[in-house]
């Protein structure tokens, strides 16, 4: 693909059982500057095929002598975090999208309330960088489950001191967060789904506008069940099996579709649909189109009839 | 409501459309802040409203019955009717909260400037509704002299500033609250055609 950058892993560090750390150096030409909340897609080879994920760049913004991402090994792995965790070493090569950013902090909140749950913290680390250097009123939420993923919380301890709030194994207390917050508070949330639903639920009951919350479903795309997807203009099938996108499986096929985040957020890869039943999996289309099942996010969606002719 | 007629479809983009419901959204903090001539509307808005929590402020010193605002005198890219006001906003917006509702009851003028200033202390739009009030004249922005005159009526109109003849513009300037005036007469002096009323 065009545009890739080709980095040298330079570090691996263990920062708890569950999450390593890479660090990313240049090889044949500078590192991008990067804005906070930026994540690099990257593209794994596998055994059989190729796997490409979107990692969030943890590091400081200003500093480009080097990317840093954090990889949480799943459990029910696709095999992208697996391939990091196992066969990945330092002094290994790999290839990276340049960063783009779904993700950006609104710079003209007077407070900014960051909930994180588990690996959702990435791209907080980012953003505290740019929040201390401006001076940013901030605090910080972060849930994760005991010895799997909290472990920034020490580094964080360091940093944030009392505007750290751990909750270790516990769900927060979202409407308490939000209660009686200054004016021009925004809230940010990274983690699971069912958080993103229980922050902006609380937010709802408490009369905050939308634009001052501010999510990333940080999900990769999940496992389903096998479809074929038809090429209306070739003819041709495309079989996609429960551990593959659509997008990946369409690559797989030398079919191109544009796409940025891979996580169903950005848009690029909406792509027509012309028969078939969607099972949206996305974050960016709205409720009537999703009704139409006219179109698909194939970087997340799927198919929920047998066949799902595309207009490719 | 004696509210500004709604434009069903703008002739000119920069022309604000306000959106004001009859009925105010469900919220349970609700901050009113208006000037006299809003007062009636207020009230039935209330009437309407089974509210938690409400707070009013009343901007007096409003000009509401001028015409040409010729008995404010000449200011500069700076509302001097707002001075005395703009302390207390400030202290109310500080001990409001996220969820709040600023409901903006007056002038055009009057409701862009109230905006502006939400704004740029925390508010989002989502959480402002303006209410404009008819009769109340548009305020004009001397593109020469760069000076407001407030609640004009009729086009073209003497600038306060710089005594020049402007043609009132429908351009809207959302962060000055005010619709551009240019020199009516810059090719031909003292040709000023017969003054019409706006709308
Ligand atoms: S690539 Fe961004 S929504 Fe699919």
């Amino acid at each position: 693909m065009s545009g890739h950058i080709v980095v040298k892993v330079s570090a691996i560090d263990t920062i708890s059982p569950v999450v390593k750390q890479f660090t990313l150096e240049p090889c044949d030409r500078a590192l991008p500057r990067f804005s906070a909340g930026s994540h690099v897609v990257v593209s794994m080879p596998g055994q059989d095929r190729w796997y490409r994920n979107a990692y969030s760049l943890l590091g400081d913004p200003a500093d480009t002598s080097c990317y840093r991402i954090a990889v949480r090994r799943q459990e029910a792995s696709r095999g992208g975090s697996r391939f990091m965790h196992e066969d990945v070493a330092v002094g290994d090569h790999l290839s990276i999208s340049p960063p783009s950013n779904f993700f950006l902090p609104r710079w003209n909140a007077r407070h900014h309330i960051l909930i994180a749950g588990g690996i959702g913290i990435t791209p907080f680390l980012a953003y505290l960088h740019e929040f201390e250097r401006q001076g940013a009123s901030h605090e910080l939420h972060y849930s994760f489950r005991e010895d799997t993923t909290g472990g920034f919380s020490l580094e964080l301890q360091q940093r944030l001191g009392s505007s750290l709030h751990c909750y270790q194994g516990a769900r927060p207390d979202f409407h308490r967060i939000l209660a009686d917050r200054p004016l021009g508070t925004h809230v940010y949330i990274c983690g699971p789904q069912g958080m993103i639903d229980a922050v902006t639920r609380a937010a709802k009951d408490m009369d905050w506008a939308d634009t001052r919350v501010h999510y990333e479903a940080f999900a990769a795309p999940e496992s389903g069940t096998p479809f074929v997807a038809r090429l209306a203009a070739s003819g041709i099938d495309v079989t996609v099996d429960d551990e593959t996108s659509l997008l990946e499986a369409l690559e797989a096929q030398g079919v191109e579709v544009p796409n940025l985040c891979r996580g169903g957020v950005c848009g690029q890869c909406k792509t027509a649909v012309a028969e078939g039943r969607v099972e949206h999996r996305d974050a960016f289309l709205d409720d009537e189109e999703r009704k139409r099942h006219d179109c698909i996010m194939p970087c997340v969606s799927r198919s929920l009839t047998d066949t799902l002719v595309l207009d490719l | 409501m004696k509210t500004l007629e709604q434009p069903t479809a703008p002739s000119i983009k920069s022309r604000p459309i306000y959106q004001w419901p009859d009925r105010l959204p469900d919220a349970g903090d609700y901050l009113f802040v208006i000037e006299p001539c809003g007062r009636e509307t207020l009230s039935e808005l209330l009437r309407e409203q089974a509210h938690e929590r409400v707070r009013i402020l009343l901007h007096h010193e409003g000009n509401e019955a001028s015409s040409t605002g010729a008995d404010l005198g000449p200011r500069r890219t700076e509302p001097a009717i707002w001075k005395r006001f703009e302390p207390k906003l400030l202290e109310t917006l500080k001990e409001s909260t996220v969820g709040c509702r600023l409901v903006v009851i007056g002038s055009e003028a009057f409701l862009w400037d109230v905006r502006g200033f939400a704004v740029a202390h925390g508010l989002v739009d989502e959480e402002i509704l303006l209410y404009p009030m008819a009769g109340q004249g548009r305020r004009v922005f001397c593109a020469h002299c760069r000076t407001f005159t407030e609640g004009v009526h009729v086009s073209p109109v003497a600038c306060t500033g710089c005594g020049c003849y402007l043609e009132v513009r429908d351009h809207f300037s959302r962060r000055l609250g005010a619709y551009m005036g240019v020199r009516v007469d810059a090719e031909e002096p003292g040709a000023v055609p017969q003054q019409e009323e706006l709308n």
